[in-house]
């Protein structure tokens, strides 16, 4: 079978660009080569679209479900099975950053939305994002942009579009906009509010709509990041994406996400990148594209940082699950208690569409604590040892003709490379031939092989290597 | 927006059952099917969440919009459901619910008691692949759409094979992932051809007569048609699922009109859930300028028509029965 440097690479960028992709995929992709799958990848309105008729046939509330549950499952199943593995990335992405939640909402429906504009604008223009999810009801909601008036502003949004949205707090230790920028911001988006809405009961929710309202605009004269003018929403929109901060809080965003974790936002002001070349080439790709997301991600997914950054990110808990899903071929289709695994991510960290924060989740290693870690490796472990699971068996059955003749070394290879290619240390690979060897002494002729790759497989995934990506 | 109709027969919006609750509380969660049993009487299948059992259940009312209890919950045991399509009643009473996931037909009697089951997986005759639509001929034989074998079957009561039609296909007499399925007064069968968005039509010999719909969003065109029921003038209902109305043919098929749901009012049970909470609830609807959302439908499943030719569309996604009637010529 492939193996090595390509299938080494072609897997860090499914890891990264996707949520994994077991062998079988990994191979088809190796045949159409890097740089196509990389076009694939961000081109993923030219794949199937999502079998949404399908998922809702069997499990009717992913559409019109009014508990939150709903269309957090819902978003784990197309995180599995998609076949835009990218797109449902982005969405992720963007949720980490425009972080919104479901516990202030009371209106579940409108978090999915809110994912679904994010998945429908996820590669486009950086400016377009922004205006749309000014003008999105869950984010209106949530910081309070239906209660800016004119007269009587609201800053929530008004700041959090700078701070957190943007530009960030700073860069190279210098601010990126004052106080009063901040009170101009939010006069300008005076009147982005949303139509009333029906109540729940009695007959289930309903989402709420923007609506622009001239007569609670402030139409007046504002200066903002030393620009003057009547400023309505867009035009301060317009103003940020000009800014060099915002190149710089875009790069350093998706250099977190893809490429390697990253000091926790807040110390973004005062902690330079730790590849400042890589950050550089990004912030150029932002501005001659005129911040169009899909060209950044072409350059970074193309660069030789991307393609060197191998296992330098934990995993988040949602990707954890998803990869684990996908590399066993299990929820690919609609089945029941798909809730299982969208609640095994809260339980390590990560509950979907309820951010702890407007910050969002800390990431990197902050996901893993005791608690966590017991959680990822008993999910992981549980689904990699079942051999009900499809891509178990295809895994045990590429196996099955070498049963006889592989050693100990040999077989730990072997399943390393299908679990991934996982790359260990060189202790962790001596405790796993260990193991295998202990156990065929201890139980001679007693396992099946079945049992042996299986138990191998399950320490695999349990492996400090495996929480990273 | 009301729904009109663009030729005769013209069409009056009734009345709703319904309103988004769980047992013991009166209504609807996430409906997917009725059953009429005569005199009024309704079995609707409840296929809401899965994290939470009690959100699958058969409710028992009438058209009266009497609630009369509710039996089943989510699981896997005898008398429970994991993914309930179809409800139906048998000439002597008896209930009947298909599940697809559990590739099970349970059967209760009338008071919601679990009687027994039939778990018949294969492709074998007499066997099945996620059974779903259901419903019983005059000779009270069960006609079961086997989706995924692409087949409708005829089975005894006790799901003893008797005749079989259908296979995998888009032509004529063939299937894709079939759903809904019933029966005009003289016996031909209608069947819901969900991925074919179309509805076809066989005698009761199961020979392939005619189809309506196809592909298409215009008038006519249908999106994963989920339902179908025929009323007692030859007129055809289809549950338009995919496009969330209900698209109305003439007996040769030709397209006649649409409901898009007018549910303008509010069932028995609203007004009652709404009393409990007068104040929020009349707060935040005063402020209301469209009720639009309200009103239409909402992944409509299921269409029955019943002996008194009145049409019930179960609105699955407002969790209620929107009724028709059709104004006398």
């Amino acid at each position: 079978m492939p193996g090595g440097e390509d299938v080494a690479l072609m897997a860090h960028l499914m890891r990264r660009a996707g949520f994994g992709a077991n062998r079988d995929e990994l191979e088809r992709r190796l045949a159409e080569g890097y740089e196509a799958t990389v076009e694939e990848l961000l081109n993923p309105e030219e794949q199937p679209p999502f079998d949404d008729d399908l998922a809702y046939r069997y499990i009717p509330y992913y559409r019109m479900g009014t508990g939150v549950p709903s269309y957090q499952t819902y978003w784990m199943y197309r995180m599995v099975a998609t076949q835009r593995p990218l797109e449902e990335k982005m969405t992720l992405f963007w949720h980490h950053i425009f972080a919104t939640s479901h516990s202030k909402m009371n209106r579940n429906p409108q978090m999915n939305q809110q994912l679904q504009l994010f998945r429908g604008f996820a590669l486009g223009s950086f400016r377009t994002i922004l205006i749309e999810l000014s003008k999105d009801p869950a984010m209106i909601y949530w910081l309070d942009n239906n209660e800016n008036h004119n007269g009587t502003p609201n800053e929530n949004y008004g700041r959090e579009l700078l701070e957190l949205f943007s530009m960030g707090v700073g860069k190279d230790m210098e601010f990126n906009y004052s106080e009063d920028d901040v009170k101009e911001c939010a006069r300008a988006f005076t009147g982005w509010t949303m139509a009333p809405q029906l109540p729940r009961y009695p007959y289930g929710d309903y989402c709420w709509q923007f609506e622009y309202r001239s007569d609670d605009h402030d139409h007046g004269e504002k200066t903002f990041l030393g620009e003057s003018g009547r400023f309505n929403g867009e035009d301060i929109i317009d103003i940020v994406v000009k800014q060099p901060a915002t190149a710089r809080f875009v790069a350093r965003h998706l250099y977190n996400f893809f490429v390697a974790d990253e000091p926790q936002v807040p110390a973004w002001q005062t902690t330079p990148p730790q590849d400042t070349d890589a950050i550089q080439a990004l912030e150029d790709e932002y501005f001659r594209s005129n911040g169009d997301i899909r060209c950044m991600l072409r350059v970074l997914f193309n660069s030789d940082f991307f393609k060197e950054a191998r296992y330098k990110k934990v995993k988040s808990p949602a990707e954890l699950v998803a990869g684990v899903m996908r590399l066993v071929d299990d929820y690919t289709s609609p089945k029941p208690n798909s809730h299982e695994i969208t609640f095994a991510s809260a339980y390590m960290g990560q509950d979907l569409l309820n951010p702890p924060t407007v910050e969002g989740w800390h990431t990197g290693r902050e996901w893993i604590d005791s608690g966590a870690l017991v959680e990822r490796v008993n999910f992981a472990a549980d689904r990699v040892g079942n051999i009900d699971n499809p891509g178990v068996r295809r895994m045990v059955d590429r196996l099955r003709p070498e049963a006889e003749t592989l050693t100990a070394e040999e077989l730990v290879e072997a399943c390393l490379d299908l679990a991934g290619p996982v790359v260990v240390s060189d202790d962790r690979r001596a405790e796993l031939v260990a193991h295998v060897q202990r156990d065929q002494a201890a139980k001679p002729g007693g396992d099946t092989f079945e049992q042996r790759v299986t138990g191998l497989l399950r320490l695999i995934v349990s492996s400090r290597e495996y929480q990273f990506a | 927006m009301t729904s009109t109709a663009t030729r005769t027969p013209t069409y009056r919006y009734s009345y709703t059952i319904g309103n988004q609750a769980t047992p013991p509380a009166h209504g609807f969660s996430g409906p997917v099917s009725v059953a009429c049993a005569g005199n009024g009487l309704l079995y609707v299948m409840c296929s809401y969440y899965e994290y939470q059992p009690a959100w699958k259940f058969v409710a028992k009312c009438n058209m009266d919009e009497d609630y009369l209890g509710a039996f089943g919950s989510y699981g896997a045991g005898d008398g429970q459901f994991t993914w309930p399509n179809t409800v139906a009643v048998d000439r002597t009473g008896m209930v009947y619910v298909s599940d697809e996931w559990l590739q099970r037909i349970s059967v209760f009697d009338g008071d919601g008691q679990f009687i027994r089951k039939m778990e018949q997986q294969g492709s074998s005759d007499g066997q099945w692949d996620r059974p779903a639509g259901i419903i019983f001929d005059a000779d009270d034989n069960m006609l079961v759409v086997d989706s995924l074998n692409s087949r409708v079957q005829k089975l005894t009561k006790d799901g003893e094979f008797i005749s079989k039609f259908g296979e995998f296909g888009d032509g004529e007499g063939q299937f894709n992932t079939p759903w809904g399925i019933n029966l005009d007064r003289d016996g031909n069968i209608y069947v819901a051809d969900w991925r074919n968005d179309r509805i076809q039509k066989f005698d009761p010999e199961g020979r392939f007569q005619q189809q309506f719909g196809g592909p298409g969003d215009g008038e006519g065109g249908l999106h994963r048609p989920s339902g179908v029921a025929v009323d007692s003038q030859g007129y055809v209902y289809v549950s338009d699922w995919g496009h969330d109305i209900v698209q109305v043919f003439d007996s040769q098929g030709g397209y006649v009109t649409r409901f898009i749901g007018d549910c303008h009012g509010y069932s028995k049970w609203a007004v009652a859930r709404m009393a409990s909470d007068p104040e929020s609830m009349s707060k935040e609807r005063a402020v209301v300028k469209d009720f639009t959302v309200e009103r239409v439908f909402f992944q409509p499943t299921t269409v029955r028509v019943d002996d008194q030719d009145r049409i019930l569309v179960v609105d699955t996604g407002r969790h209620r029965i929107q009724i028709y009637e059709r104004v006398p010529e």
